[in-house]
């Protein structure tokens, strides 16, 4: 029976998502975790400034952007470590399947997956701030989302090269994770950095997302933005598509 | 699985002494990994300063850095006891590596200690890579007003950590997601235990007088920083913190035995 690429697309989500809900703790956490980040940064604010509910529900979106920006960085990555790590990953290389179709279902089920963190944690936040007028932004903010996190895809794939090659996750995780981090741009006024460090935020897709999506969540929707980052997630996608075939490729010729 | 051995004065303490050097080297085997978090430490520092700009924060006085410095000491004492020591223990036992030890050593208490000297030890690297940081990103100079009660205050930080961290994972270890408990523990438990100066809150002045935990943390930063930040004289908070220690120590060590005859005779791990 010959298995079309579409069924194959949806067997591998299906089963990345069994895999994901065996921990269902873990998606709660997702909820709670911006919570307790937000709010004990806010908690810490408030000794020295007002911090007004518009503050906090902008803060609160950028650390949502941000946790759920470096999820998506490290799911390409880990993927292939790990499978290369278990000795799966060559029993991949060689299913008919195809290696682009699995990286593409399981990223495109962590998106969902973060997309549904997402809505739930700001659902609150959003109707208590904006009424059923949040809501309807929330779905917009919702597509810019999925949009955004795509060109993460991207670098993740770019990362895990980089990953193969040293042939150490941790290291080049910590050393990753900070500068994804504060090149976010996603939770501070970007005009307080050196003007070569603000570059660097404007060519990530971090700032763009979050940027985009606050924007159209307090009623200021911009096309560009969207625009830019339409392009981004192009850029950054086919980047590390490219630089995820000539690992293939390796992986095929050296077996390593 | 055999029955442990008969624990004898020297022979315990020669093993606790090869538990510590075990530790120390598994800790230290990775030195780039040490190199790369002392050196992107102050980046994560700028991250937390650019975010509180972001809520509005202007300006921070030296005094108050002072304060962030020994908060986020403690909350990095915290997270990497409940993380690297607690989820140490956790990982060992979900490889089997437990049963190995209780096979040929005198008990699982020596090991846990032996341990937990060695994560004490490699935890300094966390404080000179904030000292660094604060260094760096402020040009702040760390101030210590009396480093005697100082030292004193980060042993029972640390002895403390060590004690609660054990209880904690015996108490989930059988958790599939023991993962997800810690990563909201580590939010929860600094805020019971010290983290946060007293001044700051009449309620957190009231947490940090009545959390027996809280006291080697407070401890920490008043001796540092010269003052009294809870009503009652240095040397009470000493003894409170070592009371709770030893009440600690009596209640892991308890609890280790348990842990060791379930896992011994029954195969079972963890507590419940």
């Amino acid at each position: 029976m010959r298995v079309s690429k579409l069924d194959a697309l949806y067997a591998v989500m299906v089963n990345e998502l069994k895999i994901i809900s065996r921990e269902p703790g873990g998606l709660v956490l997702l909820v709670l975790l911006p919570y307790f980040i937000a709010g004990g940064m806010a908690f810490i604010a408030s000794f020295f400034a007002r911090v007004t509910v518009g503050v906090f529900v902008r803060q609160f979106l950028g650390f949502e952007v941000l946790m759920l920006s470096l999820i998506m960085v490290q799911t390409g990555a880990r993927f292939l470590w790990e499978e290369r790590g278990g000795g799966r990953l060559e029993f991949l290389l060689v299913s008919p399947t195809g290696m682009y179709v699995i990286l593409l279902g399981t990223s495109l089920v962590m998106v969902l997956v973060n997309i549904g963190a997402f809505t739930i944690a700001s659902l609150p936040i959003l109707y208590l701030n904006y009424g059923l007028v949040g809501m309807v932004k929330l779905i917009i903010a919702l597509l810019t989302l999925f949009i955004g996190l795509l060109p993460l895809y991207g670098i993740g794939l770019l990362v895990a090269g980089i990953i193969m090659r040293l042939n150490d996750a941790d290291t080049v995780a910590n050393i990753v994770t900070p500068i994804l981090t504060i090149l976010s741009g996603a939770t501070y006024p970007i005009y307080v950095l050196p003007w070569w460090i603000r570059g660097l935020v404007y060519i990530l897709p971090m700032y763009q997302t979050f940027y985009s999506m606050y924007m159209e969540i307090i009623g200021n929707a911009s096309l560009n933005l969207v625009i830019n980052l339409v392009l981004s997630a192009i850029a950054y996608l086919s980047l590390g598509v490219t630089t995820y075939a000539a690992l293939e490729r390796d992986f095929r010729r050296r077996g390593t | 699985m055999q029955p442990s051995r008969e624990i004898s004065g020297g022979g315990a303490l020669n093993e606790l002494i090869v538990e510590v050097w075990r530790g120390l080297r598994l800790l230290l085997s990775r030195p780039s990994l040490i190199l790369i978090n002392v050196l992107t430490a102050p980046l994560w520092l700028a991250f937390f300063i650019l975010t509180l700009r972001g809520f509005g924060v202007l300006s921070l006085g030296r005094q108050i850095l002072q304060l962030f410095l020994w908060a986020a000491y403690a909350f990095t004492l915290y997270s990497s006891w409940l993380w690297g020591f607690g989820h140490g223990l956790i990982q060992e036992s979900s490889e089997g590596i437990l049963e190995s030890l209780m096979s040929i050593t005198r008990g699982l208490l020596n090991h846990i200690i032996g341990w937990g000297i060695a994560y004490a030890i490699y935890s300094l690297l966390d404080f000179a890579a904030l000292i660094f940081s604060f260094y760096i990103v402020f040009g702040l100079v760390l101030e210590i007003r009396h480093p005697l009660i100082l030292a004193l205050s980060i042993v029972l930080a640390s002895l403390e950590l060590l004690l609660i961290s054990t209880i904690y994972a015996m108490l989930v270890i059988r958790l599939r997601s023991s993962w997800v408990i810690t990563n909201i523990m580590q939010f929860l438990m600094p805020v019971l235990g010290g983290l946060i100066p007293s001044e700051t809150n009449k309620y957190v002045t009231l947490i940090n007088e009545h959390s027996p935990i809280a006291y080697p943390f407070v401890l920490m930063r008043e001796s540092a920083l010269g003052y009294l930040e809870i009503p009652i004289p240095i040397p009470y908070q000493l003894i409170i913190s070592l009371v709770t220690v030893l009440l600690l120590f009596v209640m892991t060590a308890l609890l280790v035995r348990l842990f060791d005859r379930r896992l011994r005779y029954e195969g079972k791990l963890g507590l419940a």
